[in-house]
């Protein structure tokens, strides 16, 4: 089972003549937790725009599951099982949690959707505030639902968009649990941040871009001594 | 002492006696859906204040049937829907013995739709679609002057001054259309050619490009359906690009205005009108002086629109000895009467006015005298129109 | 708590469905000629309400359909003596027609831009209408032979509005409604979450012409006449906007509310102050929208007195907590 489920060959892009990403390959490994790190402006969320399908590059394909998606549709891409969170939250305001998961459910059954939202919100134990507005979440909260409404496109891969960034220390640890079991369950977990702690001690498999550029790439501990990757971060 | 009797008697009957009046003679109400606001206000206030005009001296002849005549007026707004609504609350709510029309054929036609189904007498003093009256309704009778009458003169004028070739320039709107159309039909058949026919947009001011056009095709008459401010500009840039057709002739001119703002320029050019205050007709003089002196303006052709409604029904109520509905519009099916307008008369079958004839006015040293019909000239036409540098 | 009283949008339906009927038993013609005009309206904020409360694409055009309809129906009438009831389906027909095509194009515009085309577009319709004098009579208009009794077309009218409020009600609280919400709260979110967007934008924007273009026919029918400032008129646009907004965008009962309220309010101001009534008008909406962003509907809600929006999602998610428990 440790095939490849997304890879990147090759995406560069160019910004009004910026490099934003220059020739990146990335494969990322069915059932595992992928991460890519990078400052500020290193090109991660372009990179993650790019397989989502809400950009498109200049050279380069992406694949999912083996199918070349490099021209499909953000919606068509999501169909493939590729579900994303993302990183301003951009929950539904004027809708309570349950309705934001309900609103993306697959399927024609509403008991169904409601039933699998529910057993979502206790999975990631938010289940309380299912009727409260999206407009009036803290910002761990967003970050969980978010999760929680990818999850209900029952994804083969979950794109998270910065997951860690701006959480406390306690619900960094707690996502991170979800997430492992998510992996157990096999969902490929593949997230950009520049959380280092958690990046550096809970993937599979990192990738560390740098200025468009993949400087480094592997388990945690190559990475962790990789020279250019300490000069970049350190 | 006998003279203090008198006087003491003479001041008892005087107080009582419009209370005893009153109480023998109920009012006859006549229900109005007028547009005091939305883009028809302007034009119906005019309407309204020649309504009322009548209603006071009919009033001092006695009323109508010997019973004061009394108004009950809503807004419609300028709109035919609530026009629509007003008529039923008029009818049905205020029980009101007949209804006059707004002013203006979309309130008109949906007001008289409403008369009709109640079978309760409409005057239809301000609808000036012929449409309105080609329904078949039996209680609906037009006063107002129809939208073709102000084509009326031009086939005339164009027979005895042997216009071949016409253009035609308009600003875009209804009655432009309908006009144009009249116009079209009552040419058609005969040896003219209508040589420029162009609508242009509202707002427009530069009429350069169609005068070229005139310079080269040269149209012996230019018809213009234009507000004043085109017909100034028209006449304006005739005369800074050195053109003037044989024969110029507009509904704008004969709106004050246009002599005006347009000066010497506005001289000898030709209007569209449905009434003058100088109309040599029975009873005008009177009506121009005690307009004037209650309003203190010239009454223009709305004023005489509302005037004309009321002088019809006053005429009809006479004749018939009662406002009695079916009575009433038994008279009105056949009614000939002078007016302030000219004549009145109804077709048979559709009721529709036929009496009162369009006129053409010619500005002839900054005023307008009326040059057709023969029987209400003021003065004689001064045609064609001479060249600028012939003046 | 105080369940009772809380006011149910079922409740509200049946206590209007009963009024609607009974009403030309008991009023004047004047009632009923009142009341065709304001459901007339309703229908026209219900279906506006679709596409632009919830889907969230406001816009300026609607009233394009009942121009359309009213010239389909007035025209089938006229010529081929089309019963008007017959008339008005096939309007409603040709304002799906017209807007499938045109919601494809206009569809891709956003925000004020698709708000302003298509307030342009229905302009070109107007100068169509006028321009093509020969088939639809031009500034002169159409005169049909007026109906001898509103009754008929009263029922017909209110049916459609029962409708309308019952499928606006099926869909707040149906999935189908969330993603139209979703649309309205962030289009791309919507997208890259697998909500198929076009397809549900054109299909509500088809939708939400079919009712206002059968409107336009019927309307022609009650007046005995139709022109193109009467048929494409921006205040019939403007009014059912107003409506839309004082009751509640996106909301069951908002339409119904800001229908009902907004024709009262203007017909009693009126009567009475014919020179201010627009400007007090005016000032309404302004104060509304400033006071009550969400409408008379949501105020409702806060106060408890109505039962807050999508009922069903919360009772069904209600109902599986409590088994958990």
């Amino acid at each position: 089972m440790s095939d490849t489920i997304v890879a990147v060959e090759k995406v560069s892009k160019r910004f009004a003549g910026r490099i934003a990403l220059d020739s990146v390959d990335i494969d990322v490994t069915r059932g595992s937790i992928t991460g890519v790190i990078g400052p500020n402006g290193s090109g991660k969320s372009t990179l993650f725009n790019i397989i989502a399908g809400t950009l498109r590059p200049d050279t380069g394909r992406v694949l999912v599951d083996g199918r070349n998606i490099t021209s499909a549709s953000a919606a068509e891409i999501c169909g493939l099982g590729v579900a994303r969170t993302f990183q301003i939250s951009r929950l539904f305001a004027e809708m309570t949690v349950l309705e934001n998961l309900v609103a993306v459910a697959r399927g024609r059954d509403d008991r169904a959707a409601i039933a699998l939202a529910m057993e979502l919100l206790e999975f990631l134990e938010i289940a309380d505030i299912a009727d409260r507005w999206g407009a009036e979440l803290s910002y761990g909260q967003r970050k969980l639902v978010e999760i929680a409404r990818a999850l209900m496109l029952q994804p083969k891969v979950m794109l998270l968009d910065e997951p860690f960034a701006g959480v406390n220390p306690r619900l960094q640890n707690r996502i991170v649990e979800h997430l492992r079991t998510l992996c157990a369950k096999g969902i490929t977990v593949f997230f950009i941040d520049h959380e280092m702690r958690i990046v550096l001690n809970e993937c599979d498999l990192v990738y560390v871009l740098a200025e468009g550029r993949l400087i480094a790439h592997g388990d945690t501990a190559t990475v962790r001594n990789d020279a250019r990757v300490l000069q970049a971060y350190f | 002492m006998i003279w203090r009797f008198v006087l003491a008697a003479a001041v008892t009957v005087a107080a009582l006696a419009p209370a005893a009046f009153g109480n023998a003679a109920e009012p006859v109400r006549i229900g109005v859906a007028l547009s005091q606001t939305g883009n028809l206000a302007d034009s119906a206030g005019p309407y309204f204040k020649g309504l009322d005009l009548w209603r006071e001296q009919a009033n001092a002849r006695g009323g109508l049937a010997g019973r004061p005549i009394e108004f009950v007026v809503y807004d419609d707004r300028s709109d035919p829907a609530t026009a629509a609504r007003l008529y039923e609350k008029l009818i049905t709510n205020d029980k009101v013995n007949l209804v006059m029309s707004s002013l203006g054929s979309a309130t008109a036609a949906t007001g008289s739709a409403v008369a009709e189904k109640h079978k309760v007498i409409m005057i239809n003093g301000g609808g000036a679609a012929e449409a309105i009256q080609q329904r078949g309704f039996k209680y609906v009778f037009q006063t107002a002057a129809r939208i073709s009458s102000y084509a009326d003169g031009i086939v005339p004028i164009s027979g005895k001054y042997h216009v071949k070739s016409i253009a035609l320039v308009s600003r875009d709107y209804a009655a432009a259309r309908d006009i144009s159309k009249a116009i079209k039909e009552s040419l058609s058949g005969k040896d003219v050619k209508v040589v420029i026919d162009e609508y242009f947009p509202a707002g427009t001011a530069d009429f350069s490009s169609q005068i070229a056009k005139g310079q080269q095709l040269q149209p012996d008459l230019w018809i213009g359906l234009l507000y004043p401010s085109e017909a100034i500009e028209t006449v304006r840039q005739f005369h800074s690009m050195n053109y003037m057709p044989k024969f110029f002739i507009a509904n704008g001119v004969s709106q004050e205005d246009f002599i005006t703002s347009a000066g010497k320029d506005a001289e000898y050019a030709l209007g569209m009108s449905l009434y003058e205050p100088s109309l040599p007709s029975g009873g005008n003089k009177e009506f121009v002086k005690t307009y004037r002196d209650k309003y203190g303006v010239d009454p223009g052709y709305y004023a005489a629109f509302g005037f004309v409604a009321g002088t019809v029904l006053e005429a009809a109520v006479k004749k018939a000895g009662s406002i009695d509905t079916e009575k009433v519009r038994e008279v009105l099916t056949t009614l000939k009467l002078g007016t302030v307008m000219g004549k009145h008369e109804v077709d048979p079958t559709t009721y529709m006015q036929i009496g009162v004839r369009g006129l053409v006015v010619q500005v002839q040293n900054g005023k307008r005298e009326v040059i057709w019909p023969e029987e209400y000239k003021t003065a004689e036409p001064k045609l064609p129109i001479p060249a600028w540098d012939k003046r | 708590m105080n369940r009772m009283k809380k006011v149910n949008s079922l409740g509200v339906a049946g206590v209007a469905g009963v009024a609607a009927l009974v009403l030309p038993f008991i009023g004047s013609d004047y009632t009923v000629s009142f009341s065709i005009q304001l459901l007339i309206f309703l229908v026209l904020a219900y279906s506006w309400n679709w596409i632009g409360g919830y889907a969230g694409y406001t816009h300026f055009g609607q009233v394009g359909f009942f121009g359309i309809g009213a010239y389909v129906g007035s025209l089938l009438n006229f010529h081929l003596g089309v019963p008007w009831y017959f008339a008005a389906i096939i309007a409603g027909l040709a304002g799906a027609l017209t807007a499938i095509p045109l919601g494809g194009a206009m569809l891709r515009l956003k925000g004020p831009f698709f708000a302003i085309g298509m307030f342009g577009l229905t302009r070109v319709l107007e100068a169509f209408a006028l321009g093509f004098d020969s088939v639809t009579g031009g500034g002169t208009g159409i005169y049909l032979k007026p109906v001898s009794d509103l009754r008929p077309v009263y029922y017909v009218v209110a049916a459609v509005a029962g409708v309308m409020l019952f499928l606006t009600w099926k869909l707040d609280n149906s999935r189908l409604g969330l993603k139209l919400l979703a649309i309205r709260e962030d289009e791309d979110a919507a997208e890259s979450l697998g909500i198929p967007t076009t397809r549900l934008k054109i299909g509500t924007f088809v939708a939400s012409a079919i009712a206002p273009a059968a409107m336009g026919s019927l309307y022609a029918v009650y007046l005995g006449f139709i022109d193109p400032p009467t048929a494409f008129a921006p205040n019939i646009e403007l009014t059912t906007i107003a409506m839309v907004l004082l009751g509640g965008m996106g909301t069951v009962l908002g339409p119904l509310c800001g229908a009902v309220v907004l024709s009262v309010v203007n017909e009693l101001l009126w009567a009475n102050y014919p020179q201010i009534y627009l400007a007090s008008v005016g000032v309404i909406i302004l104060l509304a929208v400033l006071f009550m962003p969400r409408g008379i509907v949501s105020l409702g809600m806060k106060t408890g007195w109505v039962t807050v929006s999508r009922p069903l999602f919360r009772r069904l998610a209600a109902r599986h907590g409590e088994a958990l428990s």
